[in-house]
């Protein structure tokens, strides 16, 4: 039984071994693939590329965030003083309230200005002058 | 892993596995050139997440053998075998009984034949490929040989 088995299994190996089907041409196959691999290439440097935008342009907002809140909260008293002077032209009790009010503006300014040079940045007109990280000028799609 | 780097590998190893995957889709030539195709972009994705060198090759075999599994839904049915026997053209008919048999193989069984025939992996390393215990593939071979061999003698 085992000596059969063997035969049998020896059979298989002899017909695997001349098993050698025809195939499409393997420059073919191999041209194919690298088309397909250079335009995943092609992708994946995009997607660099785009990555590589928005973490300038979160820099840039972060820096510009940061300089003008920086400049508001050094103003301040000044703010404050045109705050409380519109308040009190509207109503005397409004006034009391001019420091939040004072704060709120100047948050929502630093806020904006952030936001503001996040799309500013992310622009076409600014992104022609940014390099991309290979060294070549970005170009919008 | 560089562009050129996996492409000169893919020259000198296509043939084994685009052989396996042919004999995988019983004889069908453009779905294995799909699966091998798919296999290697698969590969050359992921490639710089793979530590192990040493087991490149079955790995890329692994991602084939799944490759193949989740495309298999699209094969069209075979005819009866005892009828097929009577209708084979002269055409590849060299193969044709062979992937006739293999068609009538489970999944399970026809790739673990195949790799061990074919590509020439021992069992262990054929768990690797197919992601079971070598008891599995042990059983997966055994019952593979024995329903191959009785197929093709009833073609004969």
């Amino acid at each position: 039984m085992t000596e059969k088995n063997n035969m049998e299994n020896d059979e298989l190996k002899e017909l695997f071994a001349r098993f050698n089907p025809e195939m499409t041409s393997a420059d073919d196959f191999i041209a194919r693939l690298e088309t397909r691999l250079s335009a995943v290439e092609d992708v994946k440097a995009r997607s660099r590329m785009h990555s590589a935008r928005m973490k300038k342009a979160v820099g840039i907002a972060i820096f510009f965030g940061f300089l003008v809140g920086v400049v508001l909260t050094a103003s301040f008293p000044w703010i404050m003083a045109g705050v409380n002077a519109l308040l009190s032209g509207i109503s005397p009790s409004v006034s009391e309230a001019s420091t939040v009010v004072s704060w709120i503006v100047v948050s929502l300014a630093t806020v904006f200005s952030a936001f503001a040079a996040y799309d500013l940045s992310l622009s076409p007109a600014v992104q022609s002058r940014i390099k991309s990280p290979d060294g070549q000028l970005s170009r919008n799609p | 892993m560089t562009k050129q780097f996996f492409i000169q590998y893919v020259r000198e190893n296509q043939e084994r596995l685009r052989r396996y995957l042919i004999a995988l889709c019983c004889g069908d030539v453009a779905a294995a050139d799909d699966i091998a195709q798919e296999t290697y972009m698969k590969a050359y994705l992921t490639a710089d997440t793979f530590r192990d060198e040493t087991k490149f090759t079955a790995w890329i075999f692994r991602i084939a053998y799944n490759s193949f599994l989740s495309l298999r839904q699209s094969w069209h049915p075979t005819e009866d075998i005892e009828n097929a026997a009577g209708v084979m053209t002269d055409e590849g008919k060299d193969y044709q009984e062979l992937y006739l048999a293999l068609d009538r193989l489970s999944e399970k069984e026809r790739s673990a034949v195949l790799l061990y025939y074919i590509q020439g992996y021992a069992v262990k390393e054929i768990a690797e490929v197919m992601n079971s215990s070598e008891n599995a593939v042990k059983l997966h071979l055994s019952r593979g040989r024995a329903h191959l061999r009785e197929l093709l003698h009833k073609l004969n």
